[in-house]
């Protein structure tokens, strides 16, 4: 008896006491330590212990069963009384969850959209040890290129410890003959290395000797494919420009879509070499180089020894440095020259981000808002579940469970609809998704994150203020609450408004600027100016074709250059020279070749001095330029013409200033720019036809075509679509944006024509009694619309100044660019007023058209 | 009212004899003894709940003591519909005995 008792079982006793009856669990306790030292003198210490285990396990399984049954009753009467809420109240719940389901789609199809762009060359296994090349070149200012020297990879190899292997890529396109089909595809020429380095698998052939031969060619399954149909394409010879014959060495499985190069073919460096290409030219940069690190080195250390690298090497300009960009940066770095498959583009993700995260924002207040003021008329029944013993727990458990649950159907909503909608997205967004998307692991997660999520912050604000009531108070009175709370509401409703009122302006802002590109004056026509490929059969014939063309009357002009002003294929250099220029400036000059009429076939206008022309003989030395009028300002030259000016040995004279145009796309400012004729550099013919009889004179040209260029397609571009295509990139951001934007702007208006009627239910009686005493129905419309109204111009008095501070951030990055006009800030608002205006008045219309006597009958 | 279930006249009576001392432990060891049986404490705890709210016993604390390491003892006592159910159950106890023992002719009913 002297024994502690607890000494006996310190645990079993926690147990006992966690799982006894409230009120008895002293008395209880007590009784079981009393039974155990009985049976302690009978059988024993162990003895004793198993019967009290054996007890207590007992009283566990009896415990849990109990409590999972009472709690299945409880889930049954929640779901009950949930499912009969969702059905009462039809209009409401579907306004409701759907509304959720719409932010919850958004938020899906860009997290998918912002996944795939984070994921890009992240299938290469040994991707985290690999890095490209850049290239820093100071002219006026420093210029970063993805393209480097042929012999700088070896180098680095050779001469950097830390570089353990490298392989340089040079893009190029083919013109693939096989049976008389004729492919264009684009590939490059490469080091074997490549193989080792990327994974890039092999369906048939061997990595290793795959490109040994300089005349074996690598292809993917889609072009062998293409090219060879079922048949077994290994070993079979293909024709590349009429010249040359490859030997197929290899099938590669097709690049996933995430990658950051793309090629159809690939081979050897070494046919590059023969083909008379610069690999071994320390002058030329024309190659991407990617390196393979050590395991265990920096890239900081690698960086700091390689940034001089090029001072000792015979390179063309005096100042240029090297750093490293890690493979998975590729993609989303953007403004570095070169970069041949465009690149997506960081911003671009925040904006996506953040237009998802405030649209599923919106959905959730939204949600909360309803929920909220719907709850509110329940707390009659709050009341008589406090009233017949409800825990303020279990009611908080119940309206967060509900709206869970409600979370749960818009998610399966969100799904349903998302994976109908995914085509359309794709097309949207350029993107290949399928719907099994939506079960990958980290969707799945982020399904449910969403939804406890949403649930729990919808579902919290309400579960804790009704099951704060006081039952008397709620069940007393006749409403419930009446008013209480509305300022969060307003708040929140106010804040939906700003945040679809930025989108919006941000859309019109978006749409004006791709409008205010597309139609801005380029300095030349446009209009009616047809593109052509110059291929080796026209160059040769090239007189008499364009003698044929222009006898057609429809036919303007016709001329050959080697950039037209769509892609900056220009040449790039700081060292021009000429009388007076200060020696300390470098001044970097794009020069561009073109042929006689070339400015004139364009439409641009010769300020001074005169176009190339056959009639003068001097033109045809090479040795005259016509320069803009940017490089007439840096020159500084009042009169021009006659002037001399060099570039190393090589002596020009300038024969005509040209107005400024815009040679590359408008994401570029217009820099100094030179003109010279040089028959063996051109790449393309331009053609200005009339706007007249346009089909008869594309056939004439056709035929033309036909008799000089042999097999090669006559495939014709108009300058305009191909202008067009330039801002595809902004068109297609401001499309996206304009459906996200159309999206939040339904969900606001869903969550205010919600709240309207819920406070037109609310003040049914006050509307009956208005009317009885007189009130005009215009009167009760003006007076329920006018709240909302306010919230409205609020919301936009906060967001103008804001959506005003982010689209001056966003349009920084164009040098050529609208403003924006105070129109849109005033059309915005009196959109969103108007919008506001006719969701919330169709519900006070319809209460002030109700017959009072309907209203204050149930007095 | 109910006729009592067996057990709950077994747990009434041995309230009843124990008296002042009619607890939980000396209630199980009281019917363990005549019974020859062990009983576990659910077995008698859950009806006196329930007989608690049907109020046929009622309860009080006794006074803590040493052997219980100070906790106090529940102690039931009959009430008066307690004490009538005692009596109608042994009234129809009584009758059904008698109406068998009249017609049996097993040996052991003398």
């Amino acid at each position: 008896m002297n024994k502690k008792p607890q000494t006996q079982s310190k645990w079993g006793r926690k147990f006992l006491f966690f799982l006894l009856p409230v009120n008895e669990k002293e008395s209880l306790i007590g009784d079981f330590d009393e039974i155990f030292e009985e049976k302690e003198r009978e059988k024993g210490k162990v003895g004793a212990l198993i019967w009290y285990w054996t007890q207590i396990m007992l009283l566990v399984s009896s415990y849990i069963k109990e409590s999972i049954y009472w709690s299945l009753v409880m889930i049954r009467n929640y779901l009950k009384i949930a499912f009969r809420n969702l059905t009462r109240h039809k209009g409401f719940s579907f306004i409701n969850i759907s509304g959720l389901a719409i932010g919850m789609l958004c938020a899906f199809l860009i997290f998918f959209w912002v996944k795939h762009e984070l994921s890009f060359d992240r299938y290469n296994e040994k991707g985290e040890s690999l890095y490209r090349v850049l290239q820093h070149i100071r002219y006026s200012e420093v210029v970063t290129w993805s393209i480097t020297q042929g012999p700088l990879g070896p180098a680095l190899k050779e001469e950097i410890p830390e570089v353990i292997e490298q392989a340089r890529y040079s893009f190029t396109q083919w013109r693939i003959k096989h049976n008389d089909n004729i492919f264009m595809d684009i590939g490059g020429y490469t080091d074997p290395s490549l193989f080792k380095m990327f994974t890039l698998p092999f369906v048939q052939g061997d990595p290793d000797t795959a490109l040994s031969d300089p005349r074996s060619v690598v292809l993917t399954q889609e072009l062998a494919q293409k090219i060879f149909g079922s048949e077994d394409p290994m070993g079979k010879i293909i024709n590349v420009a009429d010249e040359y014959d490859f030997r197929v060495s290899g099938i590669l499985k097709d690049l996933p879509d995430n990658t950051h190069f793309r090629f159809e073919f690939l081979a050897n460096m070494d046919f590059a070499k023969e083909r008379g290409n610069t690999v071994d030219y320390w002058k030329n940069s024309q190659f991407t180089t990617y390196v393979q690190l050590a395991e265990n080195a920096s890239m900081e250390e690698v960086n700091a020894k390689i940034y001089n690298f090029l001072d000792a090497k015979p390179t063309l300009e005096d100042w240029e440095k090297l750093s490293l960009q890690p493979l998975f940066k590729i993609h989303l770095s953007s403004g570095i020259g070169y970069d041949y498959f465009g690149t997506g583009n960081a911003k671009y993700i925040v904006i996506f981000s953040a237009v998802a995260f405030f649209v599923l924002l919106i959905a959730c207040i939204n949600f909360m808002n309803l929920s909220t003021a719907r709850s509110l008329l329940r707390s009659r029944e709050v009341g008589l579940r406090k009233v017949v013993g409800a825990f303020r727990s279990q009611l908080i458990i119940q309206f967060v469970g509900e709206s869970v649950f409600h979370c749960l159907i818009a998610l399966v909503m969100a799904v349903s609809l998302g994976i109908l909608l995914l085509p359309a997205f794709n097309q949207l967004a350029r993107k290949e998704f399928t719907p099994d998307i939506f079960l990958r692991p980290d969707v799945l997660l982020g399904c449910l994150v969403l939804v406890v999520f949403t649930g729990i912050t919808a579902g919290i604000y309400p579960a804790f203020v009704l099951s704060g009531f006081r039952p008397v108070s709620v069940l007393k009175e006749s409403g419930g609450l009446s008013g209480r709370r509305s300022l969060f509401r307003r708040v929140l409703v106010v804040f939906q408004f700003c945040v679809s009122v930025v989108l919006i302006i941000g859309s019109l802002v978006i749409f004006s600027q791709v409008h205010f590109m597309q139609n801005k004056d380029l300095g030349y026509n446009k209009e009616n100016l047809i593109t052509l490929d110059l291929n080796s059969n026209i160059q040769k014939n090239y007189e008499a074709f364009r003698n044929e063309l222009l006898e057609n009357q429809g036919i303007l002009s016709v001329s050959r250059v080697h950039g037209i002003p769509i892609y900056g294929y220009y040449f790039s250099n700081s060292r021009w020279n000429w009388e007076g220029k200060d020696p300390e400036k470098d001044v970097l000059f794009r020069a561009n070749f073109a042929d006689y009429d070339y400015l004139e076939t364009l439409g641009a206008r010769i300020v001074q001095g005169r176009d190339f022309s056959e009639d003068h003989g001097i033109d045809a030395s090479g040795d005259t330029i016509i320069i803009n009028e940017t490089a007439q300002k840096v020159m500084g030259f009042d009169d021009p013409i006659g002037k001399r000016v060099t570039l190393g040995k090589e002596e020009f004279h300038i024969i005509g200033v040209v107005k400024d145009f815009h040679y590359v796309s408008l994401h570029t400012q217009i820099e100094p720019l030179i003109h010279i004729l040089n028959p063996d550099r051109y790449s393309a013919v331009v053609a200005r036809i009339s706007s007249e009889k346009i089909p008869q004179t594309l056939q004439f040209m056709e035929g033309s075509w036909k008799k000089y260029a042999g097999d090669y397609e006559f495939d014709f571009r108009f300058m305009d679509d191909r202008l067009d295509e330039l801002y595809r990139g902004e068109q297609r951001v401001g499309r996206i944006i304009n459906v996200f934007t159309a999206l939040s702007v339904f969900i606001s208006c869903l969550g205010l024509f919600g709240l309207a009627s819920f406070m037109v239910v609310r003040k049914t009686k006050e509307i009956g009694i208005r009317k009885v005493l007189g009130a005009s129905i215009s009167g009760i419309v003006l007076l329920l619309t006018k709240e909302y109204s306010k919230w409205v111009i609020a919301a936009n008095v906060i967001a103008w100044p804001l959506s005003y501070f982010i689209l001056k951030q966003w349009l920084q990055q164009f040098p050529y660019r609208t403003d924006i006009k105070f129109l849109i800030f005033l059309g915005t608002g009196l959109v969103t007023l108007g919008i506001a205006v006719l969701t919330v008045s169709y519900q006070s219309i319809r209460a002030a058209l109700s017959n009072p006597a309907e209203s204050l009958r149930n007095e | 009212m109910d006729i009592l279930s067996r057990r709950e006249e077994q747990i009434l009576l041995a309230v009843g004899y124990l008296q002042k001392e009619a607890y939980l432990v000396a209630i199980r060891k009281h019917l363990s003894s005549v019974q020859g049986k062990e009983w576990s404490i659910g077995a008698i705890h859950i009806p006196l709940r329930r007989m608690e709210k049907q109020g046929l016993i009622h309860a009080s604390f006794g006074g803590s003591t040493a052997e219980r390491g100070g906790r106090r003892k529940k102690i039931y006592r009959l009430s008066s519909s307690g004490l009538a159910a005692l009596k109608e159950s042994k009234r129809v106890n009584d009758i059904l005995w008698t109406n068998f023992l009249k017609v049996t002719t097993l040996s052991g009913f003398g």
